[in-house]
């Protein structure tokens, strides 16, 4: 049986690498991708959507998402009220606004844009296609990096000992 | 206050690290399929973009968190001394003594004229000090997990 120190520490680090990747794109990439023109920002996207899947970022993305509630359920059982309030709320916010939003929204206009070949298209058809894939990607983009971030911050508030009792558990 | 401190450091250590993260195994690999007029205009701009307030506060935010965690928690205090020396070493005096050395070069450089060039002094030895960067943040995510176990 995996302590609860351990699974804290786990999932704090997991979550922080996750939000990390996520706010790579917000405060560097996208703003910098603006710049770029219609073929390369598609060319760069469509290798960036491929490559950010390997196992490393997936241990990161996915691994939040089963270790929060995870240490979620293990609080109440240990009967953590306050502690289990805010792990159970940072569960929620990434499940539903990191792992939801990016499946359900970015997932699929990565799909679309991925079986774009630039060659059978014209320079007006890839302004459109790069126009009707970077508003939506970029606006979902934001708030899974909001999610992630608020999602941190009430883990760590949740860790965080705040009573004697809960410090003497560590 | 002990425990949120180093809670905080290896919140700001692993959202650092996770930033450095995306660019090796995503960003420097579509940077690399652009032309190098593409390449070096897009770099010029995420080098700009990213001198900001949320960046730097992440960025910065181990150097300070990490020896004042090894101040406080006696326990593990030889593992965070270690933790804080490569960040210090492996993060922040790789990424000031080389990756902004090139990218004050490549501020220079006029896209449309010497991108090639440019391009060429660039790209290889930016990501190999990228590699290193990478490599350093994420030993010392591990060593601050390490350390709250202790």
């Amino acid at each position: 049986m995996i302590r609860t120190r351990t699974l804290t520490w786990l999932t704090i680090l997991l979550l922080g690498l996750s939000a990390g990747v996520f706010f790579a794109f917000s405060v560097a990439i996208n703003p910098a991708f603006a710049h770029l023109e219609d073929t390369a920002y598609i060319v760069a996207m469509q290798h960036i959507n491929r490559d950010i899947q390997n196992p490393i970022f997936f241990a990161a993305f996915f691994g939040a998402a089963i270790l929060l509630p995870w240490l979620a359920v293990r609080l109440k059982k240990q009967g953590n009220h306050r502690q289990y309030v805010f792990m159970a709320l940072s569960a929620a916010v990434y499940i539903v606004g990191v792992f939801g939003v990016t499946s359900m929204a970015n997932v699929p206009l990565n799909d679309k844009l991925d079986k774009v070949v630039i060659a059978n298209h014209s320079a007006a058809e890839l302004t459109i296609i790069r126009h009707d894939y970077r508003q939506p990607w970029e606006s979902w983009h934001a708030v899974r990096t909001v999610a992630s971030v608020v999602s941190l911050g009430l883990a760590a508030v949740a860790v965080v000992p705040t009573t004697s009792s809960e410090r003497k558990r560590g | 206050m002990d425990k949120a401190i180093l809670i905080a450091a290896g919140l700001t250590t692993a959202l650092s690290a996770g930033l450095l993260f995306g660019f090796e195994v995503a960003v420097n690999r579509g940077l690399a399929a652009l032309s190098d007029r593409e390449y070096v205009r897009a770099m010029q701009s995420i080098n700009r973009t990213i001198i900001n307030p949320a960046f730097m506060l992440s960025f910065m935010g181990p150097l300070v968190l990490l020896p004042l965690a090894a101040w406080l928690v006696a326990d593990a205090r030889s593992i965070l001394i270690g933790a804080s020396l490569l960040y210090m070493i492996g993060v922040m005096g790789v990424t000031s003594a080389g990756n902004v050395p090139l990218n004050d070069k490549l501020s220079r450089a006029n896209a449309d004229e010497s991108a090639s060039t440019a391009r060429q002094q660039f790209e290889s030895p930016w990501n190999r000090l990228h590699h290193v960067r990478t490599f350093c943040a994420a030993v010392v995510v591990l060593l601050v997990f390490v350390a709250a176990m202790a």
